[in-house]
């Protein structure tokens, strides 16, 4: 059942082809990690994890990453595979964490590094980036919601799509029900936890706006 | 080898689909449940610190003591209610406290006493989960409303 392209692509490039193209993703993949761990290392100050050394932390926020990245990647071949087509593993998941550098460029605009204006800021990387952001459990579960996100959505699909070889509309319906079931799990989860969780969920006054005492 | 691969991606992408129903389900069973409307009743908690209030408002923090921020919020709102004429009785209740605690600084005077919920009123009755929530009661213990961390009960808009 499982279809496979009726022509080779590197026919004409000669044999060594795709193993270059391989190299050529892996490559940029690693290019992708080297940056979320920068990305990560100048956001770790401003973060919950300032109690640990930002190296620590960017390492540890790297690990989760790159787990994260192939555990997506291992369903999407599943995925894929349930629709009858065959995506090879080592194809999507290097061109998934090289589209994930979109993410890291959010995390960036939302930690304050890049010292975009807040309206920009949240334009680009959802309420996230804005002080204040939402105590709600739905509004936090999309809080990273913004343009940043939409572009890493449109080339997640575009790396489906050349993995599965189907058209990028079909690969990104297949992105997005993954966006919103994975959002879906943050909502109910924060829900389910809130009050469990030790992290500030509201803010600590002062709070002038809202009334005096 | 492919094949070894393949069962293990699918096997991945039936725990995936498993845990999100799973996680659904559990939301969805916990949006149903329906909780009393909170009420101050001294009875259902256990004194820890004296209750010296008058007659007048109770306004009551749920704090637990692994939680820094809201016992940074009971430390604001008593700043900002002392230099009131008539401040109301500021509380604390313990909550998600599984024994009770050997000693009680809390860092503030408490006109309104510090309770142990060792029922779990506060989660399971009141279905209540945001540490540093503050609930504003009557004389009478009725809930008058419940505001989150952060904001001067009497003051602000939210309101059950």
């Amino acid at each position: 059942m499982h279809r496979t392209p009726t022509s080779a692509p590197h026919a004409r490039a000669g044999p060594l082809a795709p193993a270059m193209d391989g190299l050529r993703a892996w490559a940029l993949a690693f290019l992708a990690a080297a940056l979320w761990f920068e990305v990560l290392w100048r956001a770790a100050p401003g973060t919950l994890a300032q109690s640990a050394p930002p190296a620590l932390a960017a390492a540890v926020g790297l690990a989760a990453q790159l787990a994260f990245t192939a555990v997506e990647a291992s369903l999407g071949v599943a995925a894929w595979g349930a629709l009858g087509f065959r995506v090879r593993w080592s194809a999507l998941a290097p061109a998934l964490l090289t589209v994930s550098t979109v993410e890291a460029i959010a995390v960036a605009v939302a930690s304050g590094a890049t010292g975009l204006h807040e309206g920009w800021s949240t334009i680009l990387a959802g309420p996230r980036a804005a002080s204040g952001a939402g105590a709600d459990a739905l509004a936090r579960a999309f809080a990273s919601f913004g343009v940043l996100t939409l572009l890493r959505l449109a080339l997640a699909a575009h790396a489906h799509a050349a993995a599965a070889r189907v058209p990028w509309w079909r690969a990104a319906a297949l992105v997005l029900v993954f966006h919103l079931a994975s959002r879906l799990l943050v909502w109910w989860s924060l829900d389910l936890m809130q009050g469990r969780s030790y992290e500030p969920w509201g803010h600590v006054p002062p709070c002038p706006d809202a009334g005096t005492a | 080898m492919s094949g070894r691969w393949d069962r293990l991606n699918l096997v991945a992408l039936l725990l995936a689909c498993a845990l999100f129903a799973a996680l659904g389900l559990a939301w969805w069973r916990d949006r149903a449940r329906t909780f009393a409307e909170p009420r101050w009743d001294p009875a259902r908690f256990v004194a820890l610190a004296p209750d010296s209030a008058a007659a007048g408002e109770r306004w009551v923090v749920a704090v637990n003591l692994t939680c820094p921020h809201c016992q940074e919020h009971l430390r604001v709102l008593a700043g900002r209610t002392t230099a009131r004429a008539a401040p109301p009785a500021l509380a604390a209740l313990l909550v998600d406290q599984p024994g009770r605690p050997s000693r009680l600084d809390l860092g503030v005077p408490l006109a309104g006493g510090a309770w142990w919920d060792s029922a779990q009123v506060w989660r399971e009755a009141w279905g209540r989960r945001a540490y540093g929530e503050t609930f504003r009661f009557d004389a009478r213990g009725r809930l008058l409303s419940s505001t989150p961390a952060g904001v001067v009960p009497d003051s602000a808009a939210v309101r059950l």
